[in-house]
């Protein structure tokens, strides 16, 4: 299976969304879950809006906090895989 | 019975079964309350709200039908209509309606959310039992006064268990069970008569978590977004698959969110701890800039 860095992912249209305080809280529309991000989060989904591809998601993190690319890769890849999982996240 | 204003209620027919023309949308397998679309009932959708042997049509613009089995009584229908119609039906024409009870503490309201079972109602009439404004205990309808967020009441009211009614207001008048699938008792009380349905400045909310298992009183701040999520939850909908409205109702719960502190408490469901949870809520109001 293709890991899921090497996708092209694009927010659900059926995701909204509403910014809060700094961070995000994501509606499924259709199925009704919903769905918290922290400020980290935000800016990953702020990226993903914009059409950033996912493997420049991660340097961008990985120079912004300080953090090894590869701690990014393995948080980014468990965030990204729960997102798909809501329906809040689908294939580009 | 409470109304809803420009809408007239008339009885019709029981319908047992559910016929080609609807349409199930949401079912909630906890309740067994049922919601469907009535595609071909008039001009617009209509809905059809069920519980076991009751049927409730709405029927824009102004139609409500009321369609219960033979002998089911009375209160069961007036509390269905008031506990889960009338609020569907404010939160359908764009109010912002959630499922929380509200207190008046000094000029401002104290809201207080969560889902069933979670003591909203025990809380709030042990406020009421100490003196303070009780300003409803199931369904609370959000809008703006004067740019601020305030609160009203759907319905003033006060439904308990009958064991809150004996440990909470020991001694109250009861009118007996609220319906047929509940054994909650209504209770006769002054909810703020001539000002209930006025709305009130929300100077906090606070979200009941699941009893503590260590005895202990927590509070905690809640970030916004998480505020916002607990809003989302506690939001009534009349056709939760409708896309739009479920747009508007994450955008009132947002904005609300932003405006007004809200916390997350967690205490032991032990009557003899109401007067400490009492407290630790008013302290932690009082910490808080006047609403």
């Amino acid at each position: 299976m293709t890991d899921i860095l090497q996708r092209c992912l694009t927010p659900s249209p059926d995701a909204a969304t509403s910014a809060v305080g700094g961070e995000t809280v994501i509606l499924h529309l259709v199925n009704g879950t919903y769905y918290g991000l922290d400020p980290v989060g935000t800016r990953i989904w702020s990226m993903i809006g914009d059409g950033v591809a996912t493997p420049d998601i991660c340097r961008r993190l990985a120079e912004e906090y300080g953090v090894e690319l590869a701690t990014i890769e393995e948080d980014a890849r468990r965030f990204l895989t729960d997102l798909e999982a809501q329906g809040i996240l689908v294939d580009g | 019975m409470f109304m809803v204003d420009g809408w007239i209620v008339d009885q019709g027919e029981a319908v047992p079964i559910a016929g080609p023309a609807e349409t199930l949308c949401w079912q909630d397998h906890a309740t067994e309350l049922s919601i469907s679309t009535l595609t071909a009932a008039c001009p617009t959708v209509g809905y059809r709200l069920r519980i076991s042997n009751l049927a409730v049509d709405i029927l824009p613009p102004s139609r409500i039908i009321v369609r219960p089995t033979l002998g089911l009584a009375q209160n069961t229908i007036d509390h269905f209509l008031a506990d889960q119609v009338f609020p569907r039906l404010l939160a359908h024409s764009e109010k912002f309606v959630i499922h929380a009870g509200a207190v008046r503490i000094a000029n401002a309201a104290v809201v207080m959310m969560g889902a069933s079972g979670r003591g909203k109602s025990t809380l709030v009439a042990s406020f009421d039992q100490a003196g303070l404004t009780m300003l409803g205990d199931d369904a609370m309808v959000i809008s703006s006064l004067d740019t601020v967020p305030a609160v009203r009441s759907v319905y003033p009211s006060l439904r308990l268990f009958p064991d809150s009614i004996d440990a909470v207001m020991p001694g109250a008048v009861t009118a007996g069970p609220v319906s047929h699938y509940t054994v909650k008792e209504r209770i006769d009380v002054a909810v703020n008569g001539a000002v209930a349905n006025l709305p009130v400045p929300i100077h906090a909310l606070f979200d009941l978590a699941c009893a503590s298992s260590n005895g202990e009183i927590v509070i905690r701040r809640l970030a916004p977004a998480q505020a916002c999520m607990a809003l989302v939850e506690s939001s009534f909908a009349l056709d939760p698959s409708d896309t739009i409205q479920a747009r508007r109702r994450l955008d009132d719960a947002s904005a609300l969110a932003r405006a007004v502190p809200a916390f997350e408490i967690s205490y032991p469901r032990d009557y003899a701890r109401l007067p400490e949870v009492r407290q630790a809520i008013l302290d932690q109001v009082s910490a808080l800039a006047p609403a």
